[in-house]
């Protein structure tokens, strides 16, 4: 069964909102691309839609905040890098619980192409302070990881794939915390929102040809789990990471760092690279940046060929 | 206004901007002049709202943002007038740890509303703070104080036709219109003007005063507060950059910089010397 994490955005807004009187929502005139249109209709006086003015609708938020809302605040992933310095600013700066959705992540909006792609934001948003940051693997798991934010202070961005991702049946996941799905000794795969279905079919794959691969699912960048990473790249031959995202500053770059500063060997990288982007469809947009479910396998392969003794088997 | 009021914030903008070349003494050059041409602005309106450390909590408050964050200095020394810490701490001033920066900081520095020095974000924050209470039913009021040059960015425009979208009677934007920005005049590095006509078109309701006279500064906040017109509300103060000291005012190096030696006691006695 497939769906779509932004799917779910609206009606995770409609159950919070009859909770918590104080949330608000605003957006961009992406109201009904975030679909955040059902939320509109039944709270007309909670739902301000600023038009096409992505840094005022920060600061909008931002004052919101200040008298003492919650304000969700929603665009495409791609226009958050348009009020930035907004965000740096009125937001982070003085640590206000505005959260922020981006939706059409990654390379998700295939057919509208690079300039409507976001592959820049987590280079972003992780190096902002107080940030709680979500990237779900599916509509399941936004549905459960969203709601948890809004108990925490502070500013939280919201990373949706627009994919109609497979729903992926997993353990319900905890903020904060990476998971397990699928143990392995042989090498380690990352993955994080849309690639990690992708990696679960690759270790399927794997699994035919004798690989054991142990998949981990990052559905919240921030705060991060690094134990998990590290006690599972001491136990595998290496670390591959995935993403849909530039490799520089985002999820393979936070991997690195942390596996650095643990003393463990530097991940292979799996993410876009320079690139703005393309337009096609999405499973070929996936597959010409080198991230589809083949490509994983291929590169799992050619590490621990490369690990292999001559003449050893896998 | 009384005459003896009059002459208490005559005296207290002279201590304001003795403040700040005292903050400028102890941690070098320092945005002097967009600093002095906003410092009767700042008095008149905090002599009128009700801003100070016992409500500051209070959500229904009148609020305060200083989009152009550059004047901190001015502000800063209000906030210390107003109690919010202690008179030592201007001259603190940018020094590390200190709880005043260069910016204001809401996380470190008690009174401040919110975050500015990259400019042009101020008015959005109040656009957000104003559209919460008439949400809500509140009139409290929202005073933004922008630079003229600060104008040139994108982002308040999209404020000005947001806050006149919604009707924000009770958000009061006021520009210290000094003619100077960094690197000259407004009129010839970016001509905005005239700019009662665009704040018009904007939906806005212009006022227009004599920034550096206190009666009449005192005269339009309130009038533009009781100002039942549902629209917000401009005032553009015409004011001097570097105001207060002969040798700074309408110069475009005021804008930033460092008086050491004579020039340093020139100014200070200008002001009426050390007290
Ligand atoms: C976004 C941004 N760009 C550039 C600057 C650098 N800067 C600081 S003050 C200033 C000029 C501001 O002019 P104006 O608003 O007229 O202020 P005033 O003359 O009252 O000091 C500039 C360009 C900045 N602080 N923020």
């Amino acid at each position: 069964m497939l769906s779509s994490p932004r799917d779910v955005l609206g009606k995770v807004l409609l159950d919070i909102a009859d909770e918590d009187p104080n949330l608000v929502v605003l957006t961009a005139d992406l109201g009904r691309s975030c679909r955040i249109d059902a939320f509109a209709n039944r709270f007309p006086d909670r739902f301000f839609d600023v038009g096409i003015a992505e840094q005022n609708l920060m600061g909008i938020a931002a004052g919101f905040a200040l008298y003492g809302f919650i304000p969700v605040a929603c665009t495409f992933a791609v226009f958050t890098g348009r009020a930035f310095d907004q965000i740096r600013q009125s937001i982070a700066y003085s640590n206000l619980p505005v959260k922020i959705v981006g939706t059409h992540s990654g390379l998700s909006n295939a057919k509208d192409g690079a300039t409507h792609q976001a592959l820049f934001d987590l280079a972003l948003f992780l190096n902002l302070p107080h940030f709680t940051i979500l990237n779900p693997r599916d509509a399941d798991d936004a549905r459960t990881l969203l709601p948890q934010t809004f108990n925490r202070p502070g500013p939280a961005y919201f990373r949706l794939s627009r994919e109609e991702l497979p729903r992926l049946g997993t353990p319900p996941p905890t903020l904060g915390k990476g998971q397990i799905l699928r143990t392995g000794k042989d090498v380690t795969i990352a993955a994080t929102g849309a690639m990690v279905w992708r990696s679960l079919a690759a270790a399927d794959q794997l699994e035919r040809y004798g690989i054991a691969a142990e998949v981990l699912s990052y559905s919240t960048l921030k705060p991060f789990d690094e134990e998990l990473l590290w006690e599972s790249a001491q136990k595998t031959q290496g670390v591959i990471t995935v993403e849909d995202h530039g490799i520089l500053g985002g999820f393979g770059s936070q991997i690195a760092f942390s596996l650095g500063r643990h003393g463990l060997p530097a991940p292979h990288m799996m993410g876009t690279w320079e690139t703005l982007g393309d337009t096609g469809s999405l499973e070929d947009l996936y597959r010409l940046n080198g991230l589809s479910v083949e490509h994983i396998v291929r590169k799992v392969e050619s590490l621990l060929n490369r690990q292999r003794q001559p003449g050893q088997k896998h | 206004m009384e005459k003896v009021v009059t002459s208490l914030l005559e005296n207290q903008c002279r201590q304001v901007r003795k403040d700040i070349l005292q903050m400028m003494k102890v941690s070098g050059p320092t945005h002097l002049g967009g600093s002095f041409s906003s410092v009767e602005i700042l008095v008149a309106l905090f002599h009128l709202i009700d801003y100070a450390p016992h409500n500051f909590h209070a959500r229904d408050r009148d609020h305060f943002i200083l989009s152009k964050g550059h004047a901190a200095p001015a502000f800063y020394s209000l906030l210390a007038g107003k109690g919010f810490f202690r008179r030592e701490d201007l001259l603190r001033f940018r020094s590390t740890g200190s709880p005043l920066k260069g910016h204001p900081d809401r996380l470190t520095t008690p009174g401040i509303e919110i975050a500015t020095g990259s400019l042009g974000q101020g008015l959005s924050v109040g656009v957000g703070l104003a559209l919460a209470g008439k949400k809500e039913g509140k009139s409290f009021k929202t005073y933004v104080l922008l630079g003229d040059g600060e104008l040139d960015e994108g982002q308040v425009w999209e404020g000005m036709a947001a806050a006149a979208h919604y009707g924000l009677q009770h958000l009061i934007a006021i520009v210290d219109v000094n003619g100077l920005q960094l690197d000259g005049p407004t009129d010839r590095i970016m001509n905005l003007g005239p700019l009662p006509e665009k704040l018009r078109a904007f939906g806005w309701q212009v006022y227009q005063v004599d920034g550096h006279d206190l009666e009449k500064l005192v005269t339009v906040f309130t009038a533009a507060a009781r100002d039942p017109f549902p629209a917000p509300k401009a005032i553009l103060a015409y004011t001097v950059k570097g105001k207060g000291v002969s040798f700074l005012e309408g110069r475009v190096e005021s804008h930033s910089l460092a008086l050491d030696g004579d020039d340093f006691s020139r100014a200070l006695a200008e002001l009426g010397g050390v007290k």
